[in-house]
C-alpha cells in the first residue's frame, strides 16, 4: 500500500479514512498518483526540499547519489530502494512510498476513527492504484469493519476481471465508480485501458444496487471536456439508473509526484480547470435528473 | 539579595494602548498626589491605606464619553497607581518602571526639572511597588525568575489575574443595597476596617457616576440641536448614571452600565457569564417594548468596543451558554445577539467564550460555526460535560459549584464569585529536561540551576526508569518551589493591600469580615501555568526508544548531539525527529505524554492542597511565551533545535502531527481533565475548506467533546495567511486547507501545491 489518509471527506459521505493500494491496470495519463501504479517501494525525490548536504551520498551502499550543482542526484538504476538515504535526510527531500501491512494492521489504524465515521456518516475507502486487485486481502478487512459497524467504500477504475467485481459487490457497500469516456480509442490512447470491461464490469454494479454506486467523472481537457462527451456519459448513467456523479476537475497536482519519481509527466495539458469551469456540466446533468457535485 | 530587572517587561504586550488624554504635567500630578497619599497613610491600616489612594485616581482618571459610546467608563492608567493585574496599570499599590522612565525621557522635553520630580517618584517607588517588594523576597540567583525572564525554568509573580466577581449580587442590590448591608454588618463590629473602607469604595462609584452624569450633560449642551439621535444617547447615559448612582438597575442599558462602571473601579478585566447576569433585562426590555433588538445589538457592540478599547491583549472573557446558569432563556436570548456582534466585530477582544453541553441547541451550534467561519476566532468552544465533573474533582467542590467554572485570561478556570485563580507561576518542563541531561547545568548559560539537587551522571544510568526518575527530582524540586512562590504571591498582597473592589463582590468577605486575601476569599486556588510539555515528553519517549529500547545511541551520544546543537550530528537529529510524536494518535508518544502530565499535574495539585490553598492546578495555555521561552531553551532529543519556540499550549510541536486532525484530536483526548484547570486545543482550517465543510466539522467537534475534548480554539484563515504561512510554516503547524480531492496540512505541502493552491483561491470557489 502507498498510504493512509485519514479525515478524508472527498471519498465518498462524511468523514472516512482512505486507504490507497498500490498497483493500477491503467496508465491515465494525467494520474495524480503515479507512485502507486505499481507495487513494491518507490524513492520518491523532492529536489526543491534538497539542500546538498550529502548525508545520502555517504548513506547510500550503492552509491547511486552524487551531489551536482548543490542538489543530489539519483541514478535510478542504481537504487535499490533501501531507503538508506531517506532515513538520513534531514529535510526529507528524500522519501520512500510504499510499505507492506496486513488487513489486521490497517485494521488497527481506521478503527481509531470510529467515533468520527459514525458521527457524520462516514467509513473507510480503498484507493489506489487500483484497489480491487486487492479485493482478497479487502474482503479480510471489509468482513472485520462490518462487525464493527463500519461503513466501506472503494474508489475504483472498473478495470479488472469480472470476478473481481462479483466478490467486491459482496464486500463493500459503496462504489465510487470512475467512468473517464464513452470513447474507446480514447480510453485506450490516454489510459491504456479497454472501455467495454469497464463498462460491463459498471453495468453489473448498478445492477446489483444502482444506490451502491456513484459515478466518478474526471473532466479532463482532450479526453472530455466537452458537453456532448459529458452528456453522453450522463446518458449511460440514466441508462444504469446510477443518479450520483461527482465531477473531478482536472488538476497538475500530479505533476511534482512524477517529478519526485524521477518520471516524465505523459500528459500535455499542463493546466488545472477550476471547478467553475464544470458548472455548465452540472447543470446539465442535473436537468438529466442526476445528483452532481463537484470535486468529489 | 538576588538583582532582577524592576523594568523589565512583567506581561506579554501585544496591543497597542490608546495613549492617556491628560497631558503629561497633569499625568506628573496625579502620580505625585498618589505617592503623597501613599506616604501620608503608611501608618494606617492598609485598607484605609487603599481607599485613600483610590479617590486620588478616581473619578479623576476616567476619560472622555466617546461618540460611539452608548454607555459611559474608559479610564486612563499611568505608570504609578492601583491595580489587580499586569495588563493594565499593575498590581496593588504599583509602579510600572520601565513606563515610568518612559514617561521621564517624554516630559524631559518640557524642562529638566520634571525629570527630577519623576526621579524621586521611581525613587520611592523602588522600594513600595508591591510587585518589586515580592521579586525581592522570593527570586533567587538561578532558580525563580521574575515575570518575564526567560533565563530562568520557573517564573514568578505577584498579581490577581481572572477575577470574575459577583455581578448578580451588585445588580440585586444596587450601590445603595450593599452599601446598606455593609453598614448593617459595621454595626456589629465597628472598628472593622475592611468594612470602612468598602463603604468609602462603594461611596466611590456614586461619585464616579456623578462625574460621568455631569460629563453626559456637558456634552449634551455642548452638542447642535441637529444631533438629536446622538443627544437622545447621551440623555440616556445621563439618566442611566443618576439611576445607578445609588439604585438598583431596571433596564438592561442600566444594568450594562453599573457593570461596566463597577469592573473598571474594581480594576477587573475578564467579566463572566454575561449572558446569563444581563440576559433577565435585555429580555424585560425587549419584551416590554422598552429596547428594540437593534437597540440591544448596538448597546453590546459598544461594549464589545468598550471591552476591545481596554486592550489587555489575553483577556476580557465574556462567556455565554453552559450548565448552571440561573436564566437559561434570556441568556440565551443575550448569546444569541452576542454571537452576531462577535461574527461582525471580529475584535481580538472580548474573548468571546461559549460553554457547550449536550443539550446546546443545532442553533447555537450554526452560530458559532458561522462566527468562526466569518474569520472571528470566536467564539472559543468549551465542553462542560467534562469540565464541570473535572473542576469538581480538581477543586475539591461539589458539581453544582463546578457549574461556576469560568475561563479567563489564556484559558485557566475560576469559580466565579468564589475563587481566586491567578497563575502567578510559569514552569519550563523542556528546559529542566535539559539542564538535568546537562547535569544540572543549563546549556543556555552554563549556570547550575538544580539548587540542592545532584543528578547522575548519564554514565551512571541504567534505565529509562532510572533516568525518568531523575527527571522526576528536578520536577519535584521546581514544584515545591511552585507551590511555595504562588502561596507567597498571596502572603505579600495580603500585607500591603485588600483589593476592595473586587472584596466586595467575592464571597465570603463581607459575611466574614475580611479582605478576599485575608480569609475572605470562599476558595483561595491558584494555577501554574507549563510549557514545553510536548516537547518534553517526547525528548522522553526519543530517549526511551533510541538509547533504551533500541539502543541505537547512548545517554552520552544523544546529550553531546543536543550540546551540539546537532552540527555534526544530523544523523541523531533525523533519528530523534523519526521517533514517534504526541498528535498523531500513537499511543507510544502520546502515553509518554499523558505520563509526564499525571505527574506534573497531580504534583502541582497535591502540593497545592498541603500547602493550604483549595486547589492549585496546572494550566497548558496559549500564548506567545512558548515562543520567548524556546529561544532561550537549549536544543531537546525531540530533535528541536536551540532557540526555537516550545510546543504551543496542548497541540504537538508544528509539523509533528502527520495523521490529520482526527488523529490529533484523539491525540489531545488523551489527557484526563480532571487534573488541570484548562488546558487549550487548537484547530486550524483555511476558509473555504471549512466553509464547505461545516456540517462535518461540526460532527468531528461534537465527536470529539464526546471522547472526552475539554476545549477547542478553532481559527479559520483566508489567503493572506497562507501565502504568511509559505513564509512562516512554523507559525502554521495544524493548518488544514483543501487541496483536490483530499484536505491536508498546509506546510506538509510542496511549494508548488501551496502555489498552486494559492493561485486556485484567487478565483475563489464561487457558486461550486
Amino acid at each position: 500500500m502507498s498510504n493512509i489518509e485519514r479525515f478524508a471527506i472527498h471519498d465518498g459521505p462524511g468523514i472516512r479514512t482512505t486507504v490507497f493500494l498500490q498497483s493500477c491496470p491503467l496508465r491515465c495519463q494525467w494520474c495524480a498518483n503515479p507512485e502507486a501504479q505499481t507495487e513494491g517501494k518507490h524513492l520518491m525525490f523532492l529536489e526543491q526540499k534538497c539542500v546538498g548536504c550529502g548525508s545520502c551520498v555517504k548513506n547510500c551502499p550503492q552509491h547511486a547519489i552524487t551531489i551536482r550543482e548543490g542538489k543530489a542526484r539519483v541514478c535510478r538504476e542504481k537504487c535499490i530502494v533501501c531507503g538508506k538515504c531517506a532515513q538520513t535526510c534531514p529535510n526529507e527531500a528524500l522519501s520512500i512510498s510504499g510499505k507492506q501491512m496486513t488487513p489486521d494492521e490497517i485494521y488497527d489504524i481506521v478503527v481509531r476513527d470510529s467515533i468520527y465515521y459514525e458521527k457524520t456518516g462516514g467509513g473507510v475507502t480503498f484507493s489506489g492504484g487500483e484497489a480491487l486487485l486487492h479485493i482478497e486481502e479487502i474482503a479480510i478487512l471489509t468482513d472485520r469493519l462490518r462487525r464493527a459497524g463500519i461503513h466501506t467504500a472503494v474508489e475504483t477504475c472498473g478495470y479488472v476481471p469480472e470476478a473481481y467485481i462479483k466478490k467486491a459487490v459482496q464486500a463493500i457497500e459503496l462504489f465510487l465508480f470512475d467512468i473517464k469516456t464513452l470513447d474507446a480509442d480514447k480510453m485506450k490512447r490516454y489510459t491504456e485501458g479497454e472501455l467495454s470491461v469497464v463498462l460491463n464490469n459498471f453495468t453489473y454494479v448498478a445492477k446489483c444496487g444502482p444506490d451502491r454506486v456513484t459515478a466518478r467523472i474526471p473532466v479532463i481537457p482532450n479526453l472530455n471536456h466537452t458537453e456532448k462527451e459529458m452528456l453522453e456519459i450522463f446518458q449511460f448513467l440514466v441508462d444504469n439508473h446510477v443518479k450520483k456523479a461527482d465531477l473531478l476537475p482536472y488538476h497538475t497536482l500530479g505533476i511534482t509526484k512524477y517529478k519526485q519519481l524521477g518520471k516524465e509527466y505523459p500528459f500535455d495539458c499542463r493546466e488545472s480547470l477550476r471547478p467553475d469551469e464544470l458548472i455548465r456540466y452540472r447543470s446539465i446533468g442535473e436537468e438529466m435528473g442526476l445528483c452532481i457535485t463537484i470535486g468529489g | 539579595m538576588v538583582k532582577f530587572d524592576v523594568e523589565g517587561s512583567q506581561n506579554v504586550e501585544v496591543s497597542e494602548k490608546i495613549p492617556c488624554e491628560k497631558s503629561l504635567v497633569r499625568q506628573l500630578e496625579i502620580m505625585e498626589e498618589y505617592t503623597a497619599v501613599h506616604k501620608k497613610f503608611s501608618g494606617a491600616s492598609k485598607e484605609r491605606r487603599e481607599v485613600e489612594c483610590l479617590k486620588v485616581i478616581f473619578p479623576q482618571m476616567f476619560r472622555t464619553i466617546e461618540k460611539q459610546d452608548l454607555f459611559a467608563g474608559r479610564l486612563d492608567f499611568l505608570p504609578i497607581g492601583f491595580g489587580t493585574v499586569t495588563s493594565i496599570g499593575g498590581v496593588g499599590h504599583y509602579c510600572v518602571f520601565n513606563k515610568l522612565r518612559k514617561f521621564q525621557e517624554e516630559i524631559k522635553k518640557q524642562g529638566e526639572i520634571y525629570y527630577d520630580r519623576v526621579e524621586n517618584l521611581y525613587q520611592y517607588w523602588l522600594e513600595h511597588d508591591l510587585k518589586t517588594q515580592y521579586c525581592r523576597e522570593v527570586l533567587t540567583e538561578t532558580t525563580i525568575g521574575r515575570f518575564i525572564d526567560v533565563e530562568y525554568p520557573l517564573i514568578a509573580t505577584a498579581r490577581l489575574s481572572g477575577m470574575m466577581l459577583d455581578y448578580p449580587k451588585l445588580l440585586e442590590n444596587g450601590v445603595g443595597g450593599l452599601k446598606r448591608i455593609i453598614s448593617e454588618k459595621l454595626t456589629g463590629t465597628p472598628d472593622n476596617e475592611f468594612y470602612k473602607a468598602s463603604l468609602e469604595c462603594l461611596e466611590l462609584v456614586t461619585v464616579s457616576a456623578d462625574a460621568l452624569r455631569e460629563q453626559a450633560q456637558k456634552q449634551i449642551e455642548e452638542l447642535k440641536e441637529t444631533d438629536s439621535k446622538r443627544k437622545q444617547e447621551l440623555w440616556r447615559i445621563k439618566e442611566g448614571l443618576e439611576k445607578i448612582r445609588e439604585d438598583k438597575p431596571s433596564t438592561f442599558h442600566e444594568a450594562l452600565q453599573l457593570f461596566w462602571l463597577y469592573a473598571l473601579l474594581a480594576g477587573v478585566i475578564n467579566y463572566g457569564r454575561l449572558d446569563d447576569f444581563l440576559g433577565p433585562y435585555l429580555a424585560a426590555d425587549l419584551d416590554s417594548g422598552r429596547m428594540t433588538e437593534q437597540e440591544a445589538y448596538a448597546y453590546i457592540k459598544s461594549l464589545w468596543t468598550m471591552i476591545e478599547n481596554r486592550r489587555t491583549t489575553v483577556n476580557g472573557r465574556v462567556i455565554v451558554g453552559g450548565k448552571g446558569r440561573k436564566h437559561p432563556k434570556e441568556a440565551d436570548r443575550f448569546l444569541h445577539i452576542a454571537m452576531k456582534v462577535c461574527k461582525d466585530c471580529r475584535y481580538v477582544e472580548p474573548q468571546f467564550t461559549l460553554r457547550l453541553t449536550q443539550d446546546t441547541t443545532e442553533e447555537i451550534w450554526k452560530e458559532a460555526l458561522d462566527a468562526l467561519g466569518a474569520g472571528a476566532t470566536y467564539p472559543t468552544l468549551y465542553n462542560d460535560e467534562v469540565n464541570v465533573p473535572a473542576v469538581a474533582y480538581g477543586m475539591r467542590v461539589s458539581e453544582e459549584t463546578a457549574k461556576r467554572y469560568v475561563p479567563f485570561g489564556c484559558t485557566e478556570f475560576v469559580l466565579w464569585g468564589q475563587s481566586t485563580g491567578t497563575p502567578n507561576i510559569c514552569i519550563n518542563l523542556l528546559k529542566l529536561l535539559n539542564i538535568y541531561m546537562n547535569e544540572g547545568i543549563d546549556p543556555m548559560d552554563g549556570k547550575y540551576k538544580l539548587g540542592e539537587v545532584s543528578p547522575k551522571k548519564l554514565e551512571e544510568i541504567q534505565s529509562f526508569e532510572e533516568f525518568y526518575d531523575g527527571y522526576k527530582e528536578v520536577l519535584d524540586y521546581y514544584m515545591d518551589l511552585s507551590v511555595q512562590a504562588q502561596y507567597r504571591s498571596y502572603g505579600v498582597m495580603n500585607e500591603q493591600v485588600s483589593f476592595l473592589f473586587t472584596s466586595i463582590l467575592m464571597d465570603d468577605c463581607i459575611e466574614r469580615g475580611k479582605a478576599l486575601l485575608d480569609g475572605g476569599v470562599r476558595y483561595l486556588g491558584g494555577t501554574c501555568e507549563t510549557y514545553g510539555n510536548i516537547n518534553a515528553s517526547d525528548s522522553l519517549w526519543a530517549i526511551k526508544h533510541l538509547v533504551f529500547d533500541t539502543k541505537r545511541y547512548t545517554l552520552r551520544e544523544i546529550e553531546e548531539a543536543v550540546l551540539a546543537d546537532y552540527c555534526g550530528y544530523e544523523d541523531i537529529r533525523k533519528a530523534c525527529l523519526n521517533c514517534d510524536k504526541y498528535g498523531n494518535d500513537l499511543e507510544t508518544a502520546d502515553g509518554m505524554a499523558n505520563s509526564l502530565y499525571e505527574y506534573v499535574s497531580k504534583g502541582i495539585r497535591n502540593r497545592g492542597i498541603e500547602i493550604g490553598m483549595q486547589y492549585f492546578l496546572i494550566v497548558i495555555s496559549n500564548n506567545s511565551l512558548n515562543t520567548e521561552w524556546g529561544i532561550r531553551t537549549s536544543a531537546s532529543p525531540d530533535g528541536r533545535l536551540s532557540g526555537v519556540y516550545m510546543n504551543p499550549a496542548n497541540n504537538p510541536q508544528g509539523g509533528a502531527d502527520k495523521n490529520g486532525p482526527t488523529a490529533m484530536l484523539n491525540s489531545l483526548t488523551t489527557f484526563d481533565a480532571k487534573y488541570h484547570a484548562g488546558s487549550v486545543q487548537n484547530i486550524k482550517f483555511e476558509k473555504s475548506m471549512f466553509n464547505k465543510n461545516k456540517a462535518l466539522i461540526e460532527a468531528m467537534f461534537k465527536a470529539y467533546f464526546e471522547k472526552g475534548g475539554c476545549h477547542l480554539m478553532v481559527t479559520v484563515v483566508d489567503k493572506g495567511a497562507l501565502e504568511d504561512a509559505m513564509i512562516h510554516p512554523e507559525k502554521y503547524p495544524d493548518l488544514i486547507v483543501r487541496v483536490a480531492g483530499y484536505s491536508a496540512v498546509f506546510i506538509h505541502l510542496d511549494r508548488s501545491v501551496q502555489e498552486e493552491l494559492l493561485s486556485r483561491s484567487l478565483y475563489g470557489e464561487a457558486g461550486v
